[in-house]
């Protein structure tokens, strides 16, 4: 399943390493889970575990559970994950 | 694991094992996805924005965030450690709770009752209503079962959240008896639910 997912927020369970990305899905589907390359940062991945469910965001945002990060969850804001 | 280890009566538990949320498994119950992450909530971790830092605040006494009555806090720490037992984790603290209402200002809503990650982990209000506990369970039982991932990959992921929020909401007015839903709650999930159907042309 191919996908284009734009970050626009994250919020970052410290003590679980793990975090919510919260943005729109630019295009195609995501099937957790499933490793997503970061466009803007070559080389750079996230695993997408799983898509939260409870409270849907308004104007087609999703919210995705993402684990084993090698760079600061901030820096994913506005960035651009693909499956390709 | 007897029936009051989840605060549960009798014709409650059949009603969950219904709804795949409870499992009878070797001599004790286990808690079936959904409801299967019942119980395993330690005020751990809480959701940053990435830019702020929420400092951790002692945990409050449990009210409901929708106005409805809030969940009895004994037979919520009995669900808790039925699902905490079965490898579940239901997460509370304040920054959790920053985090839950920044997705209610998202939506223009009053709150969030909850979200859940997957069959396992749980995000509640500290203050949390009766609702919103069993709601969220269901969504553990759907993501136990496979259904999310189903949903998933025959509809993508914006409609298929919108039909497992509808089998939710369907499910907590079916069973709004037997889990002893405040009818004020239920009344704000009926008048989701229609939301819901109607974003789909249902």
């Amino acid at each position: 399943m191919r996908f284009r997912f734009r970050v626009n927020k994250v919020w970052h369970f410290q003590q679980r390493g793990v975090c919510h990305v919260v943005g729109l899905l630019e295009e195609g589907g995501i099937l957790p889970p499933v490793t997503a390359k970061i466009v803007e940062h070559p080389g750079e991945t996230v695993q997408i575990d799983s898509q939260a469910l409870g409270g849907a965001l308004p104007g087609g945002q999703l919210t995705f559970v993402i684990s084993h990060m090698t760079m600061e969850p901030q820096m994913l804001e506005g960035c651009l994950l693909s499956d390709t | 694991m007897t029936q009051h280890h989840l605060g549960l009566t009798e014709a409650q538990q059949r009603q969950m094992l219904t709804e795949g949320s409870l499992q009878a498994a070797g001599s004790g119950l286990l808690l079936y996805g959904g409801v299967r992450s019942f119980l395993r909530g330690r005020a751990p971790a809480a959701p940053k924005p990435a830019s702020e830092t929420v400092p951790d605040a002692p945990q409050r006494g449990l009210a409901s965030t929708i106005g409805g009555e809030p969940i009895d806090a004994a037979e919520f720490a009995r669900m808790k450690a039925a699902f905490e037992k079965n490898g579940g984790s239901i997460l509370q603290n304040a920054d959790i709770d920053a985090y839950l209402a920044w997705r209610a200002k998202q939506r223009g809503a009053s709150n969030v009752g909850g979200v859940t990650h997957n069959a396992k982990e749980i995000l509640l209000p500290t203050n949390v209503t009766r609702t919103a506990v069993f709601e969220e369970f269901i969504y553990t039982a759907q993501f136990r079962t496979g259904r999310v991932n189903k949903l998933i990959e025959q509809f993508g992921n914006a409609e298929a959240e919108r039909l497992l929020e509808i089998e939710a909401a369907e499910k907590l007015i079916q069973n709004q008896r037997a889990w002893k839903l405040p009818q004020n709650e239920i009344d704000a999930v009926t008048k989701r639910l229609e939301q819901l159907r109607n974003v789909g042309g249902k």
